[in-house]
């Protein structure tokens, strides 16, 4: 089963618009967001399944994890 | 009017006497509320050269047409004034419940002139307006008053206050309200200190009549439909602007041991996480707010609580001062709010400071025999004593660090960090070169609201000097600060991404007018030229040299961390000012020209 | 069907008072509202959000009646038929039964329309129905 990404409203310009999309597990967030022009620094804050992680964690079978950046600022 | 209460108050403390006028409707129109108003009026009103602690100084408190209402953050107050810090233009916003209570007591606006021959409160309840002996409560600490306040009259009542700092006239004396929310950088504080003026209570029953209440309330429950559903509601509930501390840490931006780094050793126990874990115990927000970023937190070695510390004081008074113990933070906060400080400015100021005594330029001779030492915690505590009362080095430090450092010499200027004397805030600027021009060129000194653009830096590369850039602070300095003249928070828009188009219809019914967000940023791109101009009219001499950043970032690079070795060339500095000065239509000395001004539609108001 | 509260998510905004107001008035104003947000600061530091139950003592004790019930069980006030008595206002014992005669010609309660739960950020107010008494 695969993981999903949700990516959080700007970010979503990397993906055609869209708020998600599929991932197969094994890789890392960070590699996963660098593959789609994000640049990893940009992410402020990454959730696992509710609970925050870092953007080494590895996506598992079924994970939902939010990227959440904020372009606008503080 | 539609959307407005419909009075602007004016006080005048020198006799003791209240008028109420109507709010102008070509105002409205022009410059809609919240810091439009305050641009407007400041640039009428206070004599060109006027003394900012003198009596012919005002203050101009404003709401605007979403203050109070059914949208989201609608608990934001704009006061203006010509700022003790700088000398320039000051405008601090301030958020809890007190400017929905103005509009309730049926105040858009208050203006508050002169200089009171003794201690007094401003009362306001509805049309019942008086000056109240407050003889009893000068020298008191803020929150002391506030409950005094709230005991006696109940909690339906709004009170703004200053402590100490504010009555000694800190430059940067802040002005504190609901336990927690101030209007903090510039010294309004001190303005109100000046006037002898130490509080005001205010209470309103009134309604706020609008344009279409049907389409109103569709719009408002719209908003706030939006930001229930934003992805990121639950995150930021939970850690508000601390959410950032780490992420902050990782990219260099966490101001360590005043701005020498980005990155700190002790940033993973002033995390947000880490700081919700131990010491918070309530979500307090603003008025209307569907996000509140307010950490109310329990000290427990200290016995006390406080509203914070946010990821500003967990910069300047944590890790700028090489402090990594939340709770001694949350006490720093605690001690400046109480006092009437703004953390920004003292927490900074104590890191110069700090730095001043571990090169040895300060002995313990200078600092009154504390081992200012970065982070000594009592020391921090003890200099933020000190700064309030102007005691001692303490009284060098409540000047600011643009004038201590000239007072002090020996090269401290190089790593006073401010611009336009007011300190920076909580982002270390190295190699970041978006995120410092905003720093320079924002309209009240380093401060970084108007523009927030280190994410951008990020994405198209740190040290890039390119005209998309500039264009893109540019653009961030005419929307964002539209929030702050609409008399709202910004942030359910930055931090939850909602669709800021769902705010037109909004204002629209409210005020019967439409206005798209283009024409809202052309009323954003006027006021801050005339911000700029007033800056000029009120500096001989003011122009491209005011717009430096502080040394640091061009000669001083960090020695550790992820900014390691990394600073921004002086000649991109200069020319991020070319690009930006082009850009905005500017001379290459940085002021408006007189095509740019009448292009603007401004001849008439900057006469 | 009632509304409840879990104070302690409550961040005190009173974004729910101002959707009352307007539902119950058509106005925006907070003070017309029919649910209570007490903040308790600096200490403790929390806030107490008082809420109507739909219990009816307040119904009991109107002379004219202008308390009634509608189909989803909640207690409204028909304002023409409201004379200002106050008899409610200390009946109630969560404190939201209201009359403020400067304000409004008539006594106001919580109607449970909803738009409260609706504008509230922080998931503190929700519809349910009437919990049965623990003995
Ligand atoms: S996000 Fe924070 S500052 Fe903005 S309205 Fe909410 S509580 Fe206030
Ligand atoms: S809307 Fe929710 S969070 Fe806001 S005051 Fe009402 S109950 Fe509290």
């Amino acid at each position: 089963m695969p993981a999903t990404l949700r990516l959080s409203g700007p970010l979503r310009d990397f993906n055609g618009g869209k708020p998600e999309l599929q991932v197969q597990p094994g890789r890392t967030i960070r590699e996963v967001i660098t593959d789609l022009g994000i640049v990893p620094e940009t992410i402020a804050v990454v959730v696992v399944n509710e609970e925050q992680q870092t953007k080494d964690y590895i996506f598992q079978e079924g994970d939902v994890v939010l990227v959440l950046a904020i372009i606008g600022g503080g | 009017m539609n959307g407005y209460a419909g009075r602007i108050l004016r006080v005048n403390l020198t006799n003791g006497t209240f008028t109420k006028e109507p709010t102008p409707a070509a105002l409205a129109r022009d410059f809609i509320g919240g810091r439009g108003f305050g641009i407007y009026l400041l640039l009428k009103e206070v004599p060109q050269g006027a003394d900012p602690l003198g009596p012919e100084n005002k203050i101009f408190i404003s709401s605007g047409p979403i203050s109070g209402m059914l949208i989201p953050g609608g608990g934001k107050c704009d006061w203006t004034t010509k700022a003790p810090l700088t000398g320039g233009y000051a405008s601090a916003s301030m958020g809890g419940h007190f400017t929905a209570e103005m509009r309730y007591a049926g105040l858009d606006s208050i203006i508050l002139e002169g200089v009171s021959p003794k201690p007094v409160t401003l009362f306001i309840d509805d049309d019942k307006i008086e000056l109240r002996d407050a003889s009893d409560l000068w020298g008191k600490n803020t929150f002391m008053v506030e409950k005094q306040f709230k005991d006696k009259l109940g909690e339906e009542y709004q009170i703004a206050v200053i402590g100490p700092g504010g009555e000694n006239m800190v430059p940067y004396a802040c002005v504190n309200h609901d336990y927690g929310r101030q209007a903090g950088r510039g010294g309004v504080g001190a303005v109100m200190g000046s006037k002898k003026l130490k509080a005001i209570v205010l209470h309103g029953t009134k309604s706020i009549p609008v344009a279409d209440p049907a389409a109103y309330r569709k719009a408002g429950m719209a908003l706030y439909k939006a930001c229930k559903e934003a992805d990121g509601l639950k995150q930021w509930t939970s850690y508000g602007t601390t959410q950032v501390v780490s992420w902050c840490d990782e990219v260099g931006a966490l101001p360590t041991r005043n701005f020498s780094a980005g990155s700190f050793e002790g940033a993973s126990t002033l995390s947000g996480p880490y700081m919700r874990e131990h010491i918070v115990i309530t979500d307090k927000g603003c008025f209307g707010c569907p996000c509140p970023c307010g950490k109310y937190s329990r000290m427990k070695k200290y016995n006390s609580n406080v509203e914070g510390p946010e990821y500003e004081t967990i910069g300047l008074c944590g890790s700028n001062l090489g402090i990594a113990d939340i709770e001694s933070v949350a006490q720093a906060n605690l001690l400046c709010d109480d006092l009437g400080i703004d953390t920004i400015s003292a927490g900074n100021a104590i890191g110069w400071a700090m730095e001043c005594y571990e090169k040895g330029i300060f002995t313990k001779k200078d600092t009154d025999g504390l081992d200012l030492k970065f982070g000594n915690v009592e020391a921090v505590f003890t200099m933020i004593e000190k700064i309030a009362r102007r005691e001692g080095l303490g009284a060098l430090l409540s000047e600011g660090v643009k004038r201590a450092s000239k007072k002090v010499g020996q090269g401290t200027e190089k790593f006073a960090i401010h611009v336009k004397g007011m300190e920076q805030s909580g982002y270390a600027t190295h190699n970041a070169t978006a995120m410092l021009l905003s720093y320079m060129t924002c309209d009240v000194g380093a401060h970084h609201n108007r523009a927030w653009a280190i994410t951008y830096d990020l994405q198209v590369g740190r040290e890039l000097v390119v005209p998309e850039k500039v264009a893109r602070v540019i653009w961030l300095q005419n929307f964002r600060p539209m929030f702050d003249v609409l008399g709202g928070c910004r942030l359910q828009w930055v931090e939850l991404n909602i669709d800021r188009d769902l705010y037109v219809p909004a204002l629209e019914a409210i005020t019967g007018i439409h206005r798209s967000w283009e024409d809202l940023e052309m009323v954003g791109a006027r006021i801050w030229n005339l911000t700029r101009l007033y800056w000029a009219r009120e500096n001989e001499g003011f122009g491209r040299s005011w717009d430096l950043p502080p040394a640091r970032f061009y000669e001083d690079a960090p020695k550790s961390g992820p900014t390691k070795g990394q600073i921004t060339k002086f000649e991109d500095v200069n020319k991020l000012l070319d690009i930006y000065y082009e850009q905005r239509g500017w001379t290459s000395n940085g002021l408006p020209t007189p095509a740019t001004i009448e292009s603007l539609g401004l001849k008439a108001v900057f006469a | 069907m009632r509304l409840y509260v879990d104070s302690s998510k409550c961040s005190g905004c009173n974004a729910c008072r101002v959707a009352c107001s307007l539902n119950l008035f058509g106005e925006n104003n907070p003070k017309k509202a029919a649910l209570v947000i007490e903040p308790h600061f600096p200490a403790p530091g929390v806030y107490r959000v008082r809420v109507c139950t739909q219990c009816g003592d307040c119904a009991k004790v109107c002379p004219t009646e202008a308390i009634k019930q509608d189909e989803q069980g909640a207690y409204f006030v028909n304002y023409a038929d409201c004379n200002l008595c106050e008899a409610c206002v200390p009946e109630c014992p969560e404190e939201v039964m209201f009359v403020r005669a400067k304000l409004a010609d008539t006594a106001w309660k919580c109607n449970l329309c909803g738009d409260c739960v609706a504008v509230c950020g922080t998931s503190a107010l929700w519809i349910a129905e009437i919990e049965a008494l623990a003995a």
